[in-house]
C-alpha cells in the first residue's frame, strides 16, 4: 500500500484518539490508537516505514498534546525500532500471542514513562487507582491491536507474503 | 530472501526527528505548532463531536431510571435558586444605594467566553483539554475555565485559535482553596489525583470541615479568581500525628464529557 496511505492512516488514529476516544471509552479508558498503528506497522511492514510512521504519529500527538515535546516521538519510534529488532531476530511476532505481548509491553512501558515523568514533577499519585488504568488500558489496546490487525491484513496493509496469513484465517 | 534495513536512511530521520524535537522543546517552532493546531483544530473538533454523540447516544438509554431522579431533583433545586435570586435582586439594590452614598467604586463582573471542547490529551494519566478559542478571542495564559458552575481547569497554552486547559483533574494541578461553609473558612491546597479525584490537604488541624462543605477557590495568588466552585468534601482523614487534615472533595462535572466551557477573561 503507498505510503501516503499509510501516513494519512497515522493523521487519523490521532484525530480519532484525541477526538472520538476521548469520549467514547472502554473500561473508563482512552486506547493509545497511535502506539498500535505503530506496532502494526512494525510488524506488517518494513523498518524504514514502520519508523516514519512512528515519527510522524509522535510528532502529531506533541503538537496536539502541547505537554512534554518530544516524549511521544522518542517513545514510538524506540517503540518501533525494539518490534523490528525483535521480528528481525526471529522471534515469529506474526501470531496472535505476540502482538499482545509486544502491545502489552509497550503500554505498560509508556505508561510508566509517565508515572516517572509525573512523580519528577511532584504530582500526586496513588499506586492503587493508577495501576487499575494501566491494567484496564492493557487489556483495551490488546483487543484493539487484534482487531485492527485483522482489518489490515484483508485490506493488503501487510508485506508482500504477509496477506497469505488473512487467508490461513479465514480458511 | 529479507532486504536488508536501510540504515542511512533510518539514522537520516531519527536525526530529522531529533532536530524537530529540540526545536519544539526550545519554542522555535511554535508558529508552526499553531499553524498544525489551526488545521487540526476542524479535524479533532469533527471527531469530537461524532464522539461525543454517540457517547451520549449509547449512555443516555442505560440512565433513563437516573435521569428521571435527577429531574425531580434538579426542579426542586430550580425553586430554591429562584428564591435565592429574589433575594439576590434585593441585596444588589441595597449594594447600589451603599455604594452611591460611600462613593465606592462598583467591582467590574468577568466577562465569559464560550469555548467547544475539541480534544483530549491522548494519554489516561494527564488530564487535559484542547478548546476552540485562542489569543484572538482574548484568552490568555492563566485564566480559569468553568463548566456548569465548576471549576474545569486553567488555561496552560494558547495558540491563535486554540487553547489547553490544565484540568483540576491532573495531578499535577493546585489551586489555593477555602471552605466556604465553615465560619472559620479553613483553607487549603486542592490537587487533582490520577483516577479523575481531587484532594484538599494542608487544612489545619484545628479548622474543622464537615462533609458536604462547599470549597471554592480562594484568590489567592491574584491569577484565580475568588469564589469558583471546585467540588464538594465527600471524606475527611484527620490524624493526631499530623499536622494538617485531607479532605476529599467530589465535583459534579464528568470531565470525560465535557462539551462546553467557559473561559473566565478578564473584562
Amino acid at each position: 500500500m503507498m505510503t501516503a496511505a499509510r501516513l494519512a492512516l497515522v493523521v487519523l488514529a490521532v484525530a480519532l484518539q484525541v477526538g472520538v476516544f476521548g469520549y467514547i471509552r472502554p473500561l473508563g479508558v482512552m486506547p493509545n490508537l497511535v502506539l498500535i498503528v505503530v506496532i502494526l506497522a512494525s510488524l506488517l511492514t518494513t523498518a524504514t516505514r514502520a519508523v516514519l510512521l512512528a515519527i510522524v504519529g509522535g510528532l502529531l500527538l506533541d503538537i496536539v498534546s502541547g505537554t512534554d515535546p518530544g516524549l511521544r516521538t522518542a517513545f514510538l519510534t524506540l517503540a518501533a525500532l525494539a518490534a523490528v529488532a525483535v521480528r528481525q531476530a526471529g522471534v515469529d511476532l506474526d501470531s496472535g500471542s505476540g502482538l499482545a505481548s509486544i502491545v502489552a509491553l509497550a503500554t505498560v512501558t509508556w505508561n510508566l514513562v509517565l508515572l516517572a515523568e509525573l512523580s519528577a514533577a511532584g504530582g500526586a499519585i496513588a499506586a492503587g487507582p493508577a495501576a487499575g488504568i494501566i491494567l484496564r488500558e492493557v487489556v483495551v489496546n490488546v483487543v484493539l491491536a487484534a482487531l485492527l490487525r485483522l482489518v489490515l491484513l484483508r485490506f493488503g496493509f501487510g508485506l508482500p507474503g504477509r496477506e497469505t496469513t488473512w487467508r490461513r484465517l479465514v480458511s | 530472501m529479507r532486504r536488508r534495513p536501510r540504515q542511512p536512511r533510518l539514522l537520516v530521520m531519527v536525526a530529522i526527528a531529533g532536530f524537530i524535537v529540540v526545536a519544539l522543546t526550545f519554542g522555535w517552532l511554535r508558529p508552526v505548532q499553531s499553524v498544525i493546531a489551526g488545521v487540526f483544530a476542524p479535524l479533532t473538533g469533527a471527531a469530537s463531536g461524532a464522539g461525543s454523540s454517540t457517547s451520549g447516544l449509547f449512555s443516555v438509554v442505560g440512565e433513563i431510571a437516573t435521569l428521571q431522579k435527577q429531574n425531580q431533583e434538579l426542579r426542586s433545586e430550580n425553586a430554591d435558586l429562584r428564591q435565592r435570586l429574589s433575594d439576590d435582586a434585593e441585596l444588589r439594590a441595597q449594594n447600589e444605594s451603599l455604594r452611591k452614598q460611600l462613593n465606592v467604586a462598583e467591582i467590574q463582573p468577568n466577562r465569559l467566553v464560550g469555548a467547544q471542547v475539541i480534544g483530549y490529551q491522548p494519554d489516561n494519566l494527564r488530564q487535559f483539554i484542547t478548546i476552540n478559542r485562542g489569543s484572538k478571542d482574548g484568552i490568555q495564559q492563566g485564566m480559569a475555565v468553568v463548566s456548569e458552575g465548576s471549576l474545569v481547569g486553567t488555561v496552560s497554552e494558547v495558540s491563535g485559535s486554540t487553547s489547553k486547559i490544565f484540568l483540576v483533574t491532573d495531578p499535577n494541578f493546585r489551586v489555593a482553596a477555602i471552605d466556604q461553609d465553615q465560619e472559620a473558612r479553613p483553607d487549603g491546597t486542592v490537587r487533582g489525583q490520577i483516577g479523575g479525584g481531587l484532594i484538599m490537604e494542608k487544612i489545619a488541624q484545628n479548622q474543622p470541615v464537615k462533609v458536604g462543605d462547599t470549597v471554592v477557590t480562594s484568590g489567592l495568588g491574584g491569577q484565580m479568581p475568588k469564589g469558583i466552585v471546585i467540588g464538594r468534601v465527600a471524606a475527611v482523614s484527620t490524624s493526631d500525628n499530623a499536622v494538617f487534615q485531607t479532605a476529599q472533595l467530589s465535583t459534579s462535572l464528568t470531565f470525560s464529557r465535557l462539551e462546553l466551557v467557559y473561559v473566565v477573561a478578564r473584562p
